[in-house]
């Protein structure tokens, strides 16, 4: 069986090297001041703090009670919640398995958050149950829940429903963490709102959004196109209609801007993939801006 | 209208089922998700809910039930002219078993009336249809100006020339000059002792039919007035007797302008009527009918031709239809392309 992961490392480096590929440090920076061996700044003794923790020849060089200050060396976990419907089994919008994008897409933000010694884990829908991988550290982990993606996305697979899922992670995650959604290409449902403020108070969240299929164009082959909800075929005739090709462009344009103000206004970091070859190009550029204006 | 392949319709609408049977079974196989050769897509709902896709899907629907009905129609045409669409008649060939000579006599006493028993003629030949017809005229002997035939645009023609002459010759009251180009109505017909030998004429009438071994219609239209001069070979009784030998019917017409009761015409009447015949003033308007109708009647019942089942191809309409289909299809196919 193929590794998954190598084949994701490589196209990220091909990527990466062109910039530092410390991209991803400043990307989740941590906020949180606490004990740890590196050494922030000095403030003054407030009552309550660790006696330990004044500095002792500080205090005697300036005559007040100073204690050190560290930041706080937490190991982050970054838990994907990944959707595996079938859905997620269909055509993405260059042409290749949804699947593969979503891999993809876990495979390069896991990496990253490896090499940045956070500890990644997953939450996925397998056989009508909500599977959870609890966050580990290791590379062979995240080569085994790529496979778990590969493995539970198939096109007999249930439809699968985000906000079940969500709603499920807010409930059993309890430590404050990372969240990372690949979700499929939908409309933002009204119930997903309170869920995504709930989850958004206690956790970061990134959105990673894997476009369908063009269903007027289809990839650029003259196959059919069938609906993987009912098997519903979409007659070939339809595709050269020249009107309808318009308006249902036009559609798909408001679908993404609507998709796009929907997180915004949650203030939700959300990345849109059509392709592999955009996977590590769209991922990084959503890192840098969350870097830079922290969404 | 009936089919020589009647079972090619059934045959062709068989085969249609087992093709529409493979379309199902292949296009169930192809519209399965995990077919390599479909591109599974999500969220198709998208495309359907817009208003511009049901109407073009309302569009292509009556599209293709159009191609759809038009393709069933054309291979309906297309069955019938497989299945070979004939005609049978049944035809008898009764009408070519009769024989009529037509019996001039141009003796100087008849030349004023020949033109009028010459068109008397044309009406009778008209009336025919199938018979043989023979022109025979005669003075103190007799020559055949066309033997028979049932090419009818010839005997009218022949007729014409014949009635040319014995117009000019009313006319003028002699033999019209053959230098002019008028028929030579003398030539032949006077090597006899006399003129207007009318038993002489009247056999060598009979003897022009041939095929004397077969049984056939025969009939002599004797023109004459009866009036002898001369020295006959055989009298007209005797040619009588030799036409009812023959079993040959005899039908006089005679000029009326002095009435048809003098005794020359009481003893043609005679010899007619003992041929079956019957005699028939040349002012009598419903003459030429009348014998048309008495040739044909009488003697149809005496004579029937083996019928015969003639089979005529008419593949014309179906054909036509099938053709005007197959060029449907093609507009419709491509109005559905584009």
């Amino acid at each position: 069986m193929a590794s998954l992961l190598p084949r994701v490392k490589s196209r990220l480096f091909i990527h990466a090297n062109r910039r530092s590929t410390n991209l991803l440090d400043g990307a989740y920076a941590s906020v949180q001041v606490g004990r740890s061996l590196d050494f922030d700044d000095l403030r003054h003794y407030v009552p309550g703090d660790q006696v330990e923790d004044i500095d002792w020849k500080a205090t005697a060089r300036t005559g007040q009670p100073l204690v050190k200050r560290y930041l706080q060396t937490r190991r982050q976990d970054v838990l994907f919640v990944v959707d595996t419907g079938r859905g997620m089994a269909a055509t993405a919008e260059g042409g290749e398995s949804k699947r593969d994008l979503a891999i993809d897409v876990v495979g390069v933000l896991g990496f990253l958050s490896l090499r940045h010694g956070d500890s990644v884990g997953m939450i996925t829908h397998a056989d009508g149950r909500v599977r959870i991988r609890p966050p580990k550290s290791t590379e062979g982990y995240l080569e085994a829940m790529l496979r778990g993606i590969r493995d539970e996305t198939t096109l007999d697979g249930e439809q699968s429903d985000i906000t079940d899922l969500l709603g499920h992670v807010s409930r059993v995650l309890r430590n404050r963490g990372i969240l990372v959604v690949v979700a499929d290409d939908l409309m933002p449902p009204d119930d997903l709102d309170e869920t995504l403020k709930a989850l958004g108070g206690r956790h970061e969240l990134l959105w990673v959004t894997v476009a369908d299929l063009d269903l007027i164009s289809g990839d650029g082959s003259r196959r059919q196109i069938v609906g993987v909800e009912d098997d519903q075929l979409i007659p070939t005739i339809f595709r050269s209609d020249r009107k309808l090709r318009r308006l249902y462009a036009e559609a798909a344009t408001w679908r993404v801007e609507s998709q796009e103000t929907f997180f915004t206004r949650l203030a939700v970091s959300h990345a849109r993939v059509g392709s592999i070859e955009s996977v590590v190009p769209t991922l990084l550029n959503m890192l840098r801006r969350r870097a830079r204006a922290g969404i | 209208m009936e089919l020589v392949f009647g079972w090619m319709p059934f045959a062709l609408l068989g085969a249609v089922l087992v093709g529409f049977a493979i379309y199902l079974i292949v296009s169930r196989g192809r519209r399965r998700r995990g077919d390599t050769t479909v591109l599974p897509a999500a969220h198709v709902e998208r495309l359907f809910a817009l208003p511009e896709y049901r109407r073009a899907y309302r569009r292509g629907r009556v599209l293709f039930s159009a191609l759809l009905a038009v393709t069933l129609f054309a291979l309906g045409g297309l069955a019938i002219v497989a299945g070979r669409p004939v005609t049978t008649s049944v035809v008898k060939t009764e009408t070519a078993n009769r024989d009529i000579v037509l019996c001039l006599d141009v003796s100087g006493s008849m030349l004023g009336d020949d033109a009028e028993v010459l068109e008397q003629f044309r009406t009778i030949a008209k009336g025919f249809n199938g018979e043989r017809i023979s022109l025979v005229i005669w003075n103190a002997s007799a020559v055949q100006v066309f033997p028979l035939t049932d090419d009818y645009s010839y005997v009218d023609e022949q007729l014409e020339t014949v009635a040319d002459a014995a117009a000019e010759a009313d006319r003028t009251g002699q033999y019209p000059d053959t230098n002019q180009g008028y028929f030579d109505l003398l030539s032949g017909t006077l090597l006899g002792s006399g003129s207007s030998l009318i038993g002489d004429g009247l056999a060598s009438c009979v003897l022009r039919f041939d095929n004397e071994d077969k049984q056939r219609s025969r009939t002599v239209l004797l023109a004459t007035d009866n009036e002898l001069y001369g020295e006959p070979l055989v009298s007209l009784d005797e040619a009588s007797k030799f036409a009812q030998e023959r079993k040959v019917r005899v039908y006089a017409l005679t000029p009326s302008f002095l009435g048809i009761s003098t005794p020359e015409k009481q003893e043609l009447e005679q010899e007619a009527e003992a041929t079956g015949g019957k005699l028939f003033g040349l002012d009598d308007a419903t003459a030429a009918d009348e014998i048309v109708k008495r040739v044909l009647a009488d003697q149809a019942s005496k004579l029937e031709g083996t019928p015969r089942l003639v089979i005529n191809d008419e593949p014309g309409v179906a054909l036509v239809l099938g053709i005007l289909a197959v060029w449907l299809i093609a507009f419709i196919g491509w109005r559905m392309r584009t």
